[in-house]
């Protein structure tokens, strides 16, 4: 063979080269490996294989073979190669050496072949930070592909290609976990952790742990699911306790008990490892020591309720006071303000005080005409218990009026004072 | 991207779930190509290769008109040792970047269907398998399936009615746009759907409040018959109870009647007549077997074997139970706590041949197909003799 001097073939070159977002390492032909030979090939220095940026030619990352002859692109764009013959000799690959690339499953995607490279084109992009193995090997081509005098590479090449890892400094919170009081009922249903931005989809059940008052670990307080109850735009996490646990009378709370106890010191931990949807870890491990009080087993009685008076003609909120502490996400659409003419007002809702306080605030100000809270039958505590219903109820007790007919639930009225402000 | 109108949409979509009311107006019925899943979850096949597949975080149900890409495949299953690491290699990533949610078998060629999405961040992509009969991996081209779609909770009403003292009745317009910033919106997520004469069937788990709601849908999706929404209560134990969701279900004869096998979250299994699930309904389930701690049902098939009928159900904690039907039409409820021991109600018996299952379907008439986790190899697929 007539291995030029000056050829990369047998000269590692090595080294990132920056293609904007992506890298590649250069070409590296499989010196210990040789392909077979083609008749009449030459070696070619010159053909490079790369990720190419996004461009006005590609709108996604693609893996790039470049400096063949043209010929040689004629020859492979007019054999139209099936998915199965193109990487049969050109495979992008997960495997970490060229044996395993070539026995192993190929990265699904496309080929192109335009007036001077090969493109691969993954079906489902790049992993930022992994490496991809790219092989290339002529000799394994289609015999249907026409290989006289096209000057293939004489050798397989290969060549490591990958997109540069995103800024691993964590950024993300958690900003709060609700219910925020420092005392929760023992029947605890629901926590909410809030954080700071964005969320990946999995679930937090491998990062948070429930630690009693001697930091040991808690045995399955959370409900296991295969689902993680995300908000919409996964800033919110929505925790269960297990219900089978916090019920009386079940299998699983006579088996195992409830998860905790009245009178008890627990502390909540959220790891940090828990990545965001970018991938990164959390800035910090978040903790927070609570309380647990007696169980809750009462609904929610509105008649306990107090509002304030806002003044007429100002914009000022009216400030439900609520006895114990409501369900911090069902207290922002649950409980509305009607006007005399039974409309729903517009207006801002802020909860505060451990959720013992809801006020609201107009978007237009007070007239002097009776206003009434209302809350939707949805609404619930911390342990599930609805208005004019508790969490768990004797079985002797009618069921509740059908769905289909929702009452209004509570029905306090007020009247905006008059007095000047 | 998301826009405030959606997530306006979702607050009134909402409103619509809570106040229990069916509405039977629409937004939906809508029909295009390619389905966009923010997050593809379980599956189930309808008539005629349609699968269902829903959309666990926009709360959307497609069918999915499978008829291009049932076929063309060997017919039957093979099975693939590590087969997420064999996906993780055709789909350019490592097999713990993919989160495997659902199988379901095509009757008509037994191959698999198996949902996934690939990563977990916000560039995460849904993906939608088909493994046939000599072990081939095809990916779906989601962005060519024809579909039809259907939003959970069915399209709410402009107004949410409200009966107040006295009996007067009046609407009230769903909330204000603007209580939605924050992110504080509900979202209900689809943990099993089910397809039986003519009807989907679809239990959800809501992120904030613990009613139970099952909803029963048309199938063909219309704009006018969206489905109803029931509310399911378990029988008492020990003299309390309370709404649990249903997790899983399955549909079932019992005594000719069509009636749902259904597992609540906190673990006890009911059943209930199908012809129960009328609109607006309380529908009280008939607990039939409790199964302990930590057991959340996974996965239920029901199966036949010499001249026995057996619930099949997947488990979390305890691996797969067979449990004979032959007792579900008489059993009596169970109404009293069992202080100790495993369960209470139908005899079931653990099946010592199938651990790590965390997918399973009915294969054909002697073989159910499962994904099962190895130690060694990852996560296997495999046909296994019913038990």
């Amino acid at each position: 063979m007539a291995m030029g001097s000056g050829s990369l073939a047998c000269r590692k070159k090595e080294g990132l080269v920056k293609l904007g977002l992506v890298w590649a390492l250069a070409v590296v032909p499989a010196c210990a490996a040789p392909a077979g030979q083609h008749p009449g090939a030459e070696p070619t220095a010159s053909v490079q294989i790369a990720l190419r940026a996004p461009s006005t030619a590609v709108s996604a990352p693609a893996v790039e073979v470049s400096g063949l002859p043209p010929a040689a692109l004629r020859a492979v764009r007019d054999a139209a190669l099936t998915p199965e013959e193109w990487s049969g000799w050109f495979r992008v690959s997960v495997a970490s050496t060229t044996e395993d690339a070539w026995t192993q499953p190929g990265v699904l995607g496309s080929y192109t072949v335009t007036d001077d490279t090969i493109r691969f084109s993954p079906l489902f992009g790049f992993d930022p930070g992994r490496s991809y193995l790219v092989v290339f090997d002529a000799s394994r081509l289609p015999a249907r592909v026409d290989q006289g005098h096209h000057r293939w590479p004489a050798r397989a090449l290969h060549a490591t290609v990958g997109e540069s890892a995103p800024d691993p400094s964590p950024v993300t919170t958690v900003l709060q976990v609700y219910p925020s009081a420092d005392v929760v009922p023992e029947n605890l249903l629901r926590l909410y952790i809030h954080f700071s931005a964005p969320m990946g989809l999995r679930g937090g059940l491998n990062y948070i742990h429930l630690l009693d008052a001697d930091g040991r670990a808690v045995e399955d307080p959370f409900l296991p699911l295969d689902v993680a109850l995300w908000n919409e735009d996964r800033t919110r996490y929505t925790l269960l306790f297990d219900p089978g646990r916090v019920k009386r009378g079940i299998l699983p709370h006579e088996e195992v008990g409830q998860p905790l106890f009245e009178g008890r010191m627990y502390t909540l931990v959220i790891d940090d490892a828990w990545a965001d949807a970018n991938g990164r870890a959390l800035l910090e491990s978040f903790r927070r020591a609570f309380r647990v009080g007696p169980a809750d087993h009462h609904a929610i009685d509105p008649a306990g309720w107090h509002v304030s008076t806002p003044g007429a003609g100002t914009r000022e909120p009216v400030v439900v006071s609520l006895p114990k502490p409501l369900d911090f996400a069902l207290l922002q659409r649950a409980v509305v303000i009607l006007t005399a003419e039974d409309d729903v007002l517009d207006g801002v809702v802020t909860i505060g005080e451990t959720e013992t306080r809801w006020s609201f605030t107009p978007q237009v100000v007070w007239e002097t005409q009776p206003y009434r809270v209302v809350a939707l039958p949805v609404l619930e505590d911390p342990a599930g218990n609805r208005v004019g219903r508790s969490f768990e109820t004797t079985s002797s007790e009618p069921l509740p009026v059908s769905a289909a007919t929702p009452r209004a639930t509570a029905n306090l009225s007020f009247l905006p004072s008059q007095a000047t402000h | 991207m998301r826009t405030s109108l959606l997530k306006l949409a979702l607050v009134l979509a909402v409103a619509a779930m809570t106040s229990g009311i069916p509405t039977a107006q629409s937004s939906g019925g809508m029909e295009g190509v390619g389905p966009s899943f923010t997050y593809l979850g379980p599956l189930t096949f309808g008539p005629d290769a349609t699968l269902f597949a829903a959309d666990s975080q926009e709360v959307f149900i497609y069918a999915l008109d499978l008829g291009e890409y049932v076929g063309g495949g060997t017919a039957g299953t093979q099975n693939v040792p590590a087969l997420d690491q064999k996906v993780a290699a055709l789909l350019g990533t490592d097999a713990s970047n993919l989160i495997v949610t659902d199988l379901a078998v095509y009757p008509e060629t037994q191959n698999a269907f198996i949902s996934l999405m690939r990563g977990s961040g916000a560039d995460a992509s849904p993906v939608l398998l088909r493994v046939d009969g000599a072990g081939e991996i095809t990916v779906i081209p989601l962005d060519e399936v024809p579909y039809s779609r259907v939003r959970l909770p069915n399209a709410p009403d402009a107004n949410t009615p409200l009966l107040l003292q006295g009996g007067r009745e009046f609407p009230v317009a769903n909330y204000p746009s603007d209580q939605t910033e924050g992110g504080v919106t509900g979202v209900q997520t689809i943990t099993d759907l089910a397809y039986t004469d003519g009807r989907l069937y679809a239990a959800g788990l809501s992120n904030e409040e613990f009613a139970s709601k099952l909803r029963s849908i048309a199938y063909p999706f219309t704009t006018v018959d969206e489905g109803t929404s029931v509310e399911i209560w378990h029988a008492p134990h020990n003299q309390f109870e309370t709404r649990s969701p249903v997790y899983s279900f399955v549909p079932y004869l019992i005594d000719n009647e069509p009636h749902l096998i259904a597992s609540y979250l906190c673990t006890p299994l009911v059943k209930f007549p199908v012809s129960s699930l009328t609109p607006g309904a309380d529908v009280r389930g008939v607990t039939i077997a409790e199964f302990g701690n930590g057991n959340r049902p996974l996965d239920m098939i029901v199966y036949q074997k010499d001249g026995e009928d057996y619930l099949l159900m997947s488990n979390n904690r305890r691996g797969v139970m067979k449990i004979p039907t032959a007792g579900f039409g008489s059993a009596p409820a169970i109404t009293e706590a069992v202080p100790d021991g495993d369960t209470a109600g139908v005899a079931h018996q653990l099946v010592e041949s199938m651990t790590g299952v965390v997918q399973l379907d009915l294969l054909d008439d002697t073989h159910a197909l499962v994904l099962a986790r190895s130690e060694h190899s990852g996560l296997d697929l495999e046909a296994v003799a019913l038990p």
